[in-house]
């Protein structure tokens, strides 16, 4: 396959998901039990301003009509306005954009690194099936750091960092500091995660021929693992740490909220808890989009690493 | 070891199951012993520290925390049950339809089914609360809901494997129906490891219950979970951390308790993965005798174990091998028979923690079994050189062909990047690979078989070793390629005098190329001599078996073949006598209690073998 087919296949499946995303997050004010009409007009509303109300929002047309003007408008980016606030939609989100964007990034580098080093590391110390002890410790230790839920991680921290030792805030972002401790809640667990596949992974290329050949040429130990190891473990690592990104863009919901940042999943929580639709519906688009486009970019650079898919065999 | 004994002997499956256990017991007496005092108010004791009346404490309206946090098993554990239980049946039915379907629904099915996977389980959870009614049970059934993909994702997998298997393959080749190979073949044949991995979903799903409690979706006052506890104890952390402590730990506790059970569940079913074993070095002790000066390699003695411990078997055993300045040597044996263990051993590449032993072990004057060191390293790198079976697999995928031909002359000679290219071109043009400097530029997948091999060639080459030990270089390769191959071999002998040592299994290959012969079986070289006297005068009974059994142009089409019955003992089977006497036709007595020794027959042929030194007396 070359790379352009390979670009429009991708781009197709990624237009399908997308309109799928669409269709979802407009099912869901329909989905939702109860007349929206009623909902938003408010329950001491008369039958007359229900009515108003249900035309304002175009919800007397037939549902292929609603769809139609729905589409349009998150074309425009135009999602109405706040039922809470009444804010526009757009800046109660762009608002939020920040925070989440800065804590997922942050996550997703302190993930990766310390994930990929650890994984190698272990790999290279437990190859051949050498220091069982060691192994069973990391096995164990991963084991626990995996299972604990990231909100537990978190308060914690809090408690320990924040509250006992009074080292760093233990909430919000009047200062940079204040993303240590939400930063290092949303990593731990992932952490884990990937570092015991890039074990496994580094395990399984060290066993190969080429990684016997390597040492028969006697290089370096530094060169053996990071020219001829590394490159080739890194494969799964990407994989799961665009995974990883795509849950901390929006799974970062019950962090966020130990420590009170003001981000797009806390936004999203009390949206929902408030049955704010305009706001959950522009909010479940953004992330589904985000999701989609980070894994699409994981593909790509996937496929520009294998020099297999990169260049058209002789 | 069986899988319940390998998992009743395991201190973490049992601190797992015992951990469940007092969950599921408070799960049901806690409500009623403490329910009233869990619920009890009392404004006037609100966010106290812990006391003599509150052991932890009280929340915000004065309740004893740890009567609320024992209480609060039960919901929290039931949750995650009927969150678990609808994921799994929402999972499975979907999962099964999917993997049954027919190829093309299963592929849109795969493919809908990943982007949902993409999207975080706890966001589709927390929307799924806002479209069931408001009930404590939804949002279990919302965490339920947002699972079920995953679930679906490994019924799928798991059933892909079973469907794959002959038998049901032939059910559905009959026309049995769809349903049918469902309920009769798939779902029995995952059942085990879908236990497993319900229990580690269990553990997730009661930790994403808590969670949407937590966010204030899940359970409502006046019911109160874990979760919910834990968000209201983060509120006055630095007043009362237990109100926060106690229900964090409980959930901590449950979540590991399931993932640890599953985990331990998963090593009782596979256990060959996870039982231990140890690993002792021994001193070499036995004193060095003088190396042959005229011998390239000179190797006495040389015993490989698998494990370096005393009784440990033996998968080779005191092999003597000499190869001199500019000899071909062929090592010949069946598969199992320790000649590429031989050969790593040489090259000090054992894999751990398979451990080799020898009186002598000489190259060019160099001990090789002196302590890793630079200086080794240096001597190893440049004066031996390997060139494995497969060579496909034997260069790096990831990396461009320069690099893999010019690391070593570079980190050994002290050459600089130009220089070294220069030195892999004229090796490139040495194993006759066409346009050498395109090539440098390529990676290993854009060549073909025949030239992977010539270039794996060049990169042993490249240092300028003084010895190639090739193993079975030619057996991954089209008849058409392997003779190209040999005469390249006998090329670099011939114009460079490297020394080679050509393991095969193939006395064809080994009979055209070697000056000597050296015949492996069990470990142990049993006759070794000139190419053209082994080959036209085999000594020792197993020679003669693999010479007879070996077709040529001449072997008369009329002739039964002779075959060699039964297989190589394997290590550790080995008894007193000659390995090879339980298969030989004129095995006696002697042969099957005392082990042959090697005698010099003359005109450089050795052979280990009562028999013929009888008949050559």
């Amino acid at each position: 396959m070359t790379a352009l087919s390979w670009i429009a296949r991708r781009l197709a499946v990624t237009a399908g998901v997308l309109a799928g995303l669409l269709v979802a997050s407009f099912l869901l004010l329909h989905l939702v039990p109860g007349d929206p009409a009623v909902r938003v007009a408010g329950l001491n509303a008369t039958p007359e301003q229900v009515a108003a109300v249900r035309h304002e929002l175009g919800l007397d047309q037939p549902v292929h009509r609603q769809f139609l003007a729905y589409a349009g408008q998150v074309a425009r980016l135009d999602f109405g306005d706040s039922f809470q606030t009444g804010e526009p939609v757009t800046e109660v989100i762009g608002s939020r954009l920040g925070v989440t964007l800065q804590l997922a990034l942050a996550g997703i580098a302190v993930t990766m690194f310390t994930g990929v080093a650890l994984g190698v590391l272990m790999g290279v110390l437990t190859r051949d099936g050498r220091r069982r002890g060691t192994e069973a410790a990391f096995a164990m230790g991963t084991s626990l750091v995996g299972a604990i839920p990231e909100y537990v991680v978190g308060a914690l921290l809090a408690l320990v960092f924040a509250v006992g030792l009074g080292w760093l805030p233990v909430a919000g972002l009047a200062d940079p500091a204040g993303l240590v401790l939400p930063t290092l809640a949303v990593s731990l667990a992932p952490i884990a995660v990937l570092s015991r596949i890039v074990r496994v992974e580094t395990l399984t290329v060290l066993a190969t021929e080429y990684v016997r050949a390597a040492r028969a040429k006697r290089l370096s130990t530094l060169r053996v693992y990071g020219v001829h190891v590394l490159p080739n473990a890194l494969t799964a690592a990407l994989t799961v740490g665009g995974l990883v990104f795509a849950g901390l863009l929006g799974g970062a919901v019950v962090v966020e909220n130990v420590f009170a940042l003001p981000g797009l999943g806390s936004q999203l929580v009390q949206s929902v808890s408030a049955r704010d639709y305009p706001v959950v519906q522009a909010a479940i688009l953004l992330l589904g989009v985000s999701i989609v486009t980070v894994n699409t970019c994981v593909e790509g650079v996937l496929k520009l690493l294998d020099p297999a898919a990169r260049t058209v065999a002789a | 070891m069986s899988a319940r004994r390998a998992f009743r002997s395991s201190p973490v499956a049992l601190t797992a199951l015992g951990t469940l256990g007092v969950l599921v017991v408070l799960a049901v007496v806690a409500p009623m012993l403490w329910g009233p005092a869990a619920v009890a108010v009392d404004p006037a004791n609100a966010v106290r520290g812990p006391g003599s009346a509150h052991p932890l404490g009280t929340d915000r309206l004065g309740r004893d925390v740890l009567a609320r946090t024992l209480v609060a098993t039960r919901t929290s554990l039931l949750l995650g049950l009927v969150a678990a239980l609808t994921a799994t049946v929402l999972g499975l039915t979907a999962g099964g339809l999917v993997a049954v379907a027919g190829p093309r629904a299963r592929a849109a099915g795969l493919r809908v089914l990943d982007a949902v996977l993409a999207f975080p389980a706890i966001l589709t959870a927390i929307l799924a609360t806002l479209v069931l009614p408001s009930a404590t049970v939804s949002a279990a059934l919302a965490v339920g809901i947002a699972g079920a993909p995953g679930v679906m994702r490994i019924t799928v997998t798991l059933a892909a494997s079973v469907l794959a298997r002959d038998y049901v393959a032939a059910a559905r080749g009959l026309g049995v129906g769809r349903t049918r190979v469902l309920l009769r073949h798939v779902l029995p044949g995952i059942a085990d490891s879908l236990a497993v991995s319900l229990s580690v979903v269990a553990g997730v799903s009661l930790v994403v219950v808590s969670s949407l409690s937590f966010l204030g979706v899940g359970v409502q006052p006046p019911g109160f979970d874990w979760g919910g506890m834990l968000s209201q104890g983060l509120r006055d952390l630095y007043v009362t951390p237990w109100a926060a402590i106690a229900p964090a730990v409980m959930i901590a506790l449950a979540g590991l308790a399931f993932g640890l059970f599953g985990e331990a569940l998963a090593r009782a079913a596979n256990p060959s993965v996870w039982t231990a074993g140890r690993t002792r070095r021994p001193g070499r002790t036995r004193p060095a005798a003088q190396a042959d000066p005229s011998a390239l390699l000179d190797v006495r003695g040389l015993t490989v174990t698998a494990d370096g411990t005393p009784d440990s078997p033996e998968i080779v055993s005191e092999v003597d091998l000499r190869v001199g300045r500019g000899e071909i040597v062929g090592l010949v044996g069946e598969s199992g028979s320790g000649k590429s263990l031989t050969m790593l051993a040489l090259a000090r590449l054992l894999p751990h923690p398979v451990t080799a032993d020898a009186n002598m072990l000489v190259l060019d004057g160099c001990d090789l079994r002196e302590p890793p060191s630079k200086r080794l390293d240096g001597v190893l790198g440049t004066r031996l050189a390997l060139v494995f079976q497969n060579p496909a697999a034997s260069l790096n995928p990831a990396l461009r062909l320069g690099v893999q031909l010019t690391e070593g002359p570079r980190r050994h000679r002290g050459l600089s990047r130009a220089q070294a290219t220069r030195l892999a071109l004229a090796g490139l043009r040495d194993v006759r690979i066409p346009e050498p400097e395109r090539r440098l530029r390529q990676y290993p997948h854009q060549l073909s078989g025949g030239q992977r091999q010539r270039v794996t060639i060049a990169m042993g080459l490249a240092a300028g070793p003084d010895l190639l030990l090739a193993d079975e270089p030619t057996t991954a390769l089209d008849n058409t390629l392997r003779s190209g191959v040999l005469r390249l071999l006998h090329e670099v002998n011939a114009r460079h005098g490297t020394a080679i040592v050509l393991v095969s299994h193939d006395l064809a290959v080994v009979g055209g190329l070697c000056d000597r012969i050296a015949v492996m079986y069990a470990g142990r070289i049993v006759e070794e001599g000139p190419t053209a006297a082994v080959m036209t005068d085999p000594r020792h009974p197993y020679t003669q078996a693999l010479i007879g059994s070996s077709l040529t142009m001449t072997t008369p089409l009329d002739a039964p073949v002779p075959a060699l019955d039964g297989r190589p003992p394997r290590p550790g089977e080995i008894t007193a006598g000659c390995a090879f006497a339980l298969r030989c036709s004129q095995a006696q007595e002697q042969c099957r209690s005392v082990r042959p020794t090697r005698r010099d027959l003359g005109d450089g042929r050795v052979v280990a073998c009562w028999v013929a030194e009888r008949s050559s007396a």
